[in-house]
């Protein structure tokens, strides 16, 4: 009985609805009628980018500069992606809830001098790495102002607390790790990772980072066999590498704020960002 | 023969003064970005200015070097762009240019510790110069590239930037493309009209 109902209730209003003169639609749908409608979209659309193009020039050459890498980005291999998505957000509230109040926190114990010291310290530690990767891109002047700056920020700059090389040279740093020298070989870049706190990376990047691990002093702090993460000394060796992150950004508090706030999607924003200034470091 | 020797010294001298008196565009351009810098900073370190006299004042003299419209037309790519009415396109440019204009003057305070220098200055294309900067902070340099065209009007404006080498187009085209492909246009506009950029709640000039 319920289902007789529900089909008389249906028809009733199929029949009301084709019986009302104000729900026809005004023009015939017919296959002519549809072309004609196309046609008058098509030269609607064709009067706008005229006008569009009478006031910027060549649209088309404008859009040509960006479809490489908009290609690129509609098609990213990315089979991680609830896992990056969400990981993003759990290192994006650590950012703002815990490292950014702690980072205020370290500025009013440490002046700024003092993180100015530390970072130096760390970049003049990053030397070997940069230098092998320098001659691994057969980039043999810039190994030898990496040479000059590490000899230079030691000894004048007492251990690479200070950048003397920069301050008073101008010898400018030429940083190379491993993901860029892959990278410059023509290594793709692989499926997008985002690892806890030290954020968004990409497969050739990660395996450049553990390939650089072996030449980094930071992790030679304490005697080791091998390089796996998980090994007790290297977990120390995390921790410096997470310090010194940590201490760097402290020196420009309250920038990934700024720098995610236009996001209207985070993952992807950080993810093409990453992406783009990788290719730039690559290119260069 | 006196005429033609006439003739030679008057042309060569006209050729001459041509070429001394055309400076290249990039140079003009470069000079000119200097001087905006030099303008910049002492209106940024100009203790007297409250926070919002200031940055009216930087959106006036910055703001007629950038083509607000261009970049939001940029910011979709073709496909998307085509498929919007002529209503939609202006709500979306004019949500866009409200929003890049908000977002810049929001982070006006980056600068305040940093020094820039405009160091060069190439025409990439006949119609295109790129300007670059280096942004020199305690720690490190920065490169900031501004891209210019040439309007059909014959005027030099912005339509891009890019900051070590994360172009503001590419990145705004990448996330809004994707964003579509699980949203309606209608919904990323609400989007951009209602979430917040900090600090700055003040209605800015389109």
């Amino acid at each position: 009985m319920a289902y007789f109902l529900i089909i008389v209730l249906l028809t009733s209003t199929l029949f009301s609805s084709s019986e009302n003169p104000k729900k026809l639609p005004k023009v015939k749908d017919t296959p002519a009628a549809r072309i004609n409608l196309l046609l008058q979209e098509k030269e609607k659309q064709e009067a706008l980018h005229a006008e569009e193009e009478e006031e910027f020039g060549d649209l088309d050459e404008f859009d040509d500069e960006f479809a490489e890498h908009d290609k690129e980005m509609d098609e990213i291999f990315d089979p991680l992606y609830p896992y990056n998505n969400w990981m993003t957000g759990v290192n994006h509230s650590l950012m703002l809830n815990i490292v950014e109040p702690m980072s205020t926190g370290y500025g009013y114990v440490v002046p700024e001098g003092g993180r100015e010291g530390i970072n130096n310290f760390f970049n003049n530690l990053y030397y070997p790495v940069s230098l092998v990767n320098n001659i691994l891109q057969l980039e043999f002047v810039d190994s030898c102002t990496e040479t000059a700056r590490f000899l230079i920020n030691t000894t004048v700059g007492l251990l690479g607390f200070f950048d003397p090389a920069s301050a008073w040279f101008g010898i400018e740093p030429q940083v190379e790790d491993l993901g860029q020298t892959l990278g410059s070989y023509g290594v793709g870049s692989g499926f997008p990772i985002v690892l806890p706190f030290f954020g968004q990376k990409n497969l050739r990047d990660l395996a450049g980072n553990l390939g650089d691990g072996f030449v980094d002093p930071i992790y030679y702090v304490e005697n080791r066999g091998y390089n796996l993460v998980g090994e007790d000394q290297n977990l120390i060796s995390i921790g410096i590498a997470g310090y010194d992150n940590f201490n760097e950004y402290s020196l420009t508090p309250g920038a990934y704020q700024k720098l995610t706030e236009d996001a209207v999607d985070l993952y992807p924003f950080l993810r093409d960002a990453y992406e783009q200034h990788r290719k730039q470091l690559i290119k260069e | 023969m006196q005429v033609f020797f006439k003739l030679f010294m008057i042309l060569s001298l006209s050729f001459s003064s041509l070429l001394l008196a055309e400076q290249p565009q990039e140079e003009i351009l470069k000079e000119m970005m200097i001087k905006k810098s030099d303008v910049f900073f002492s209106i940024l370190n100009n203790k007297e200015l409250d926070d919002k006299t200031r940055r009216a004042q930087v959106l006036d003299e910055v703001g007629p070097l950038f083509d607000f419209k261009l970049m939001s037309r940029l910011a979709l790519n073709k496909k998307i762009w085509k498929s919007l009415s002529k209503e939609e396109r202006h709500e979306f440019s004019e949500v866009f240019i409200s929003r890049i204009q908000k977002s810049y003057l929001s982070k006006l305070d980056i600068f305040a510790d940093v020094e820039i220098q405009i160091s060069e200055a190439v025409r990439v294309k006949k119609k295109r110069i790129e300007i670059t900067a280096l942004i020199k902070t305690k720690t490190d340099v920065k490169k900031l590239v501004y891209k210019f065209y040439l309007k059909k009007n014959a005027e030099w404006l912005i339509y891009d930037i890019s900051v070590v080498g994360v172009s503001f187009l590419q990145s705004y085209r990448a996330q809004y493309s994707a964003y579509l492909k699980e949203h309606s246009f209608t919904e990323l506009l609400e989007k951009l009209k209602n979430s917040d950029i900090a600090e700055d709640d003040d209605k800015v000039k389109v």
